[in-house]
């Protein structure tokens, strides 16, 4: 198969709703051509609405969607062009593999031949050209994937959708389907646009994530700007693993700083504006633990706290640590022969300011 | 076949033309056996006229004549109940005319034999009596009665069956003669005794005879002909007339706004002159005729009436009966049948309904499968086979007992007390084939048409319900099945009167005397049926399934038809065939709207056979014909819509949990 055309994909303050509730406001999204781009975010926030209003099975109530700069909002969904696969696969259980993936050519009135030589390619391409004669019943779960990935991409669409392709396959099968979706992403060039609740998912295959909640758009970034960049605190509790400390911004001579009753004060590196609530935000792994005893950073910030909880989860320990009332989530990296901090023991908890990400309340 | 072409006005005029114009319409409560005589003999004595009998129950026959148009009514009103005939003539649906036959007495015993204003004539009598099963008798060493008063002893316990005088005209009339014989008190004390003697108390006067026939009852209490034309007919029974019994006529008349009256009055005359008069004692028939003259022919043993063999003590005094008619039946029902019984099954019913509710309360979606595989299966011993085996067996031995029944009647000549019938015989299937092929024909012919039109607009509102936001649409649904609530006759007596005098588009041909309006009636009676199945079907269809094919390339129209319907299949094969099932065997609305006996269905024709003792072999092998078509149209279908291949994954598709 041919690499494809890309097209960019802009969606322009949409607002939809069901009735009297709300579940799209004013949503922009603009995906770059050739962009492998997630729609993030928990159930009910609106990400899968969103991506069937592209396809085309709701109607906004207002704004627009704009494929390849052309106004789609009209266009019923089977002149779209654009494909999608369905979190169910919604496989045709009376067809073969080959009917399945044949369909959309047919529909498209293609000479027999073409469309022959067309469904060997897309089955080819997901490795399943053995299995034509078989129907779906009698497919495992990656391999009924691998059809309806087969059957969409099949029509050559202009973008292609994938509502939440991973959630029904098991742990291992998930992390090998979805290298394979980025390898054949990359491949053919498409423009993909994909749904998931899962952040992990999201952060390593996508080149930008939009975050969505409520069914407004919280943020879009690269994965990295969303993990170390949260633009509020639905963001950095969603994106990763955050402890989050309440406080205030305050102005004074030496400039802006944060204060709250844990740190004291911290000076801030620019600021503006009056005093106001706020919230610091700083990942596990940023803070740095030490035994009575050690050696200690004197550009970090120290804490007096007890060890509460203790996690191995492998590659690194996660620590719950009381500090006085509030709870702190502190990461170790592990190696042969760490050491690790036992519940009950007293430690010290080290903070960096450089670190610390300010958030508004 | 040939006869479903004149349903075009072309054929009918051409018929017309031939010299076939004139038809007579009789309609009649009598059954085939008798009715066809009177046919063939009329008609081989007019040549060039045709005699249509249409066969209702009483009522039934009387809402048909008060339905129809002045004009397009049936000519001759033939049945035995005067009460029917008291009900038309106040109603101004009788037409006097002077054809009394002068030979035939003014009275039998008090009762005058012809309608004492001129709206109807006595055409046959009817005596009541005792009938029984001789072999049923000798098995259980119980001696034969003579006397109402015999039944009463406690050796008939357990032996007798009568039918509910509130429910069987003739019953009421034989309860009212023994009141009237015995006196209010003896009477009622004789009737309180023997109906404690009762294996049964039948719903239809039929199922007397037609227990005693078949040696399910031992002694039945009858109206004379069911005993005499039993007997004529080969079963093992005798009937007797008690001491205390009354002799009244049953009646014809000619009913006004007919379509050919000139013809009606020709036949009630061909009725009451000695050749009709004759025909009564043909053994099929055996029933008393009105004219004495004739009874110098009929054979040794024949009860007379006018002084002869039966002695009728009892002078019926009709105004008596009248004026207490609803007083005996409820007396009897009260305490007799006991209406404690039925309070307590619809307390029981109540209770199980709220008992239901009470478990299944919060389980609606307990019978959705969504799950992923199918279910495993697990392999039998050899111990556990056997077992599986028996159970099986039992289960279609218990289903499948009636059937065999069914089967074996078809193939009896005669069949009473005994495990198997005397003997085998194919005649019964001879006389279906030779009186009613157009009757198989028809129903395939309606059902089809019923159970096609079902399944196509069940699929319809389907898709309406399921898939769109159209407002009224559960109204849709709720309209449709309001058709479950209607009882069949109130249904067919609802279409006679929206579609009275309305011509069917390009024919002179009125549509409620068309089989049009039957399978029309068909369609809305089964549509619920095929509704249920359809979108039971289409429920099972995630809608995904659907948006994939939009997704894809394929507008509503192409989705539903490469996506939805193949695979609603199942659901929509499941429809057809409980819709063609029920319509054949759908019989109230058939009754009702049945014109002309070339449309009748064949439930039509095994209702009229089941009215006579003769009738039950003829009667079983049309119903095992019925069988075999039903059997033939779920296997056409099933090939038909499943050449495709569809069927076969019917299964899959529910256990993929799509």
């Amino acid at each position: 198969m041919e690499a494809l055309r890309k097209v960019k994909v802009e969606v322009l303050a949409v607002s939809l709703a069901y009735g009297a509730t709300p579940v799209l406001h004013d949503v922009s999204v603009s995906v770059e051509p050739g962009e492998f781009f997630a729609l993030l975010g928990p159930s009910g926030s609106g990400k899968s609405t969103l991506l069937r209003l592209i396809a085309g099975f709701n109607q906004a109530q207002s704004g627009q969607v704009l494929i390849d700069g052309e106004d789609l909002s009209r266009v019923p969904p089977w002149k779209r062009d654009i494909g999608m696969v369905f979190q169910n696969y919604a496989l045709w259980p009376h067809m073969t593999v080959a009917e399945n993936v044949a369909f959309g050519l047919e529909e498209r009135r293609l000479p027999r031949d073409t469309v022959r030589a067309k469904v060997k390619a897309a089955l080819d391409l997901v490795g399943l050209n053995e299995f034509t004669a078989r129907r779906p019943g009698q497919l495992s779960g990656g391999q009924q994937q691998r059809v309806a990935l087969a059957r969409t991409i099949a029509i050559e669409p202009k973008v292609l959708l994938l509502d939440e392709p991973l959630s029904n396959l098991d742990a291992k099968l998930r992390v090998y389907m979805r290298a394979e979706l980025l390898a054949l992403q990359r491949k053919l060039g498409i423009t993909t646009i994909f749904v998931t609740h899962d952040q992990e998912e999201a952060l390593s295959i996508s080149d930008r994530v939009a975050v969505l909640d409520g069914g407004i758009i919280q943020q879009i970034g690269t994965p990295m700007d969303l993990y170390d960049h949260p633009a509020n605190r639905f963001i950095a509790n969603f994106v990763g693993t955050i402890n989050l400390l309440p406080g205030r911004v305050k102005a004074d001579a030496g400039g802006f700083r944060f204060e709250s009753s844990l740190l004291g004060k911290i000076a801030l590196v620019g600021g503006s504006g009056a005093a106001r609530d706020a919230a610091i935000a700083i990942r596990p792994h940023a803070l740095m633990l030490a035994a009575g005893d050690q050696p200690r950073d004197a550009a970090r910030i120290w804490l007096d706290g007890v060890i509460a909880e203790r996690e191995f989860l492998g590659e690194f320990v996660r620590y719950t640590v009381k500090v006085g009332d509030t709870d702190f989530v502190a990461d170790e990296m592990h190696f042969i022969g760490g050491i690790s901090h036992v519940p009950g023991s007293r430690v010290k908890v080290g903070i960096n300011p450089a670190q610390v990400k300010l958030l508004s309340a | 076949m040939g006869r479903r072409q004149d349903f075009s006005s072309g054929c009918r005029s051409a018929i017309a033309i031939a010299g076939y114009a004139q038809q007579l319409t009789i309609i009649t409560s009598f059954p085939k056996d008798l009715t066809e005589v009177y046919k063939k003999a009329f008609e081989s004595r007019n040549p060039g006229v045709r005699v249509e009998v249409l066969n209702r129950g009483t009522s039934s026959a009387i809402a048909f004549v008060r339905e129809a148009p002045a004009g397009n009514r049936p000519d001759v009103f033939w049945a035995s109940a005067p009460d029917a005939f008291e009900v038309l003539s106040k109603e101004k649906l009788l037409e006097k005319f002077p054809g009394a036959n002068p030979a035939v007495p003014a009275k039998i015993g008090n009762y005058p034999i012809n309608d004492p204003d001129g709206f109807y004539y006595g055409q046959a009598l009817a005596g009541y009596g005792l009938m029984w099963n001789t072999r049923y008798l000798k098995a259980n060493k119980v001696p034969a009665p003579r006397e109402w008063a015999d039944l009463v002893k406690p050796e008939y316990f357990g032996h007798l069956a009568i039918s509910a005088p509130s429910r069987s005209g003739t019953t009421h009339l034989t309860i009212e003669t023994i009141l009237q014989g015995e006196g209010w008190e003896k009477g009622w004390n004789q009737i309180l005794q023997f109906s404690g003697n009762c294996a049964a108390i039948t719903e239809r006067s039929f199922g007397v005879p037609d227990g005693v026939n078949n040696g399910q009852f031992g002694i039945g209490l009858v109206i004379d002909f069911f005993g005499l034309s039993a007997k004529a007919s080969g079963f093992p029974v005798e009937f007797v007339y008690p001491s205390v019994t009354a002799i009244v006529p049953a009646n014809i008349g000619l009913v006004s706004g007919g379509r050919s009256s000139e013809l009606g009055k020709k036949f009630i005359a061909f009725a009451l002159s000695e050749e009709g008069q004759q025909l009564l004692l043909e053994p099929r028939i055996s029933r008393l005729p009105v004219l004495p003259a004739v009874y110098k022919k009929a054979p040794q043993g024949y009860p007379n009436p006018y002084g002869g063999k039966i002695q009728a003590k009892v002078q019926f005094d009709s105004d008596l009966s009248r004026s207490r008619y609803y007083l005996v039946n409820s007396l009897y029902d009260h305490t007799i049948i006991g209406y404690v019984a039925s309070v307590i099954m619809v307390a029981a019913s109540l209770f199980a309904l709220w008992a239901s509710t009470w478990i299944m309360r919060g389980k609606e979606y307990a019978t959705l499968q969504r799950g992923y595989a199918g279910l495993s299966r697990r392999r039998l011993t050899p111990g556990q086979s056997v077992l599986a085996y028996a159970w099986i067996g039992l289960v279609l031995l218990i289903v499948l007992a009636p059937h065999l029944g069914i089967l074996l009647l078809s193939f009896a000549s005669v069949w009473s007390f005994s495990v198997v019938p005397d003997g085998y015989t194919l005649s019964h299937y001879a006389t279906v084939f030779q009186d009613s092929p157009l009757m198989i024909w028809n129903t395939a012919l309606y059902c089809g048409i019923a159970a096609t039109l079902d399944v196509v607009i069940a699929t319809a509102i389907a898709y309406l319900m399921l898939r769109t936001r159209i407002p009224g649409r559960q109204a849709l649904d709720f309209t449709v099945t309001i058709a479950l609530a209607i009882p069949g006759v109130v249904l067919g007596i609802g279409y006679l009167r929206t579609f009275r005098g309305i011509e069917i588009p390009f024919t002179d041909d009125l549509l409620t005397s068309s089989w049009v309006l039957l399978a029309l009636a068909y369609t809305v009676r089964r549509l619920p049926y095929a509704l249920r199945s359809c979108v039971a079907a289409l429920q099972q269809l995630h809608v995904s399934l659907e948006e994939a094919a939009e997704n894809l390339g394929a507008t509503k129209g192409r989705t539903i038809r490469r996506v939805v319907v193949p695979l609603m299949t199942g659901g929509m094969m499941a429809g057809f065939v409980i819709s063609f099932m029920t319509a054949a065997v759908e019989l109230s609305t058939t009754l009702m709207l049945v014109t002309a006996q070339h449309d009748a269905p064949m439930s039509y024709g095994i209702y009229l056979y089941m009215q006579s003792a003769a009738g039950r072999g003829p009667g079983a092998a049309l119903g095992v014909l019925a069988v075999l078509l039903v059997a033939a149209g779920t296997y056409a279908s099933y090939r038909l819509i499943g050449s495709r291949g569809n069927i076969a994954r019917a299964q899959e598709i529910q256990t993929m949990g799509v």
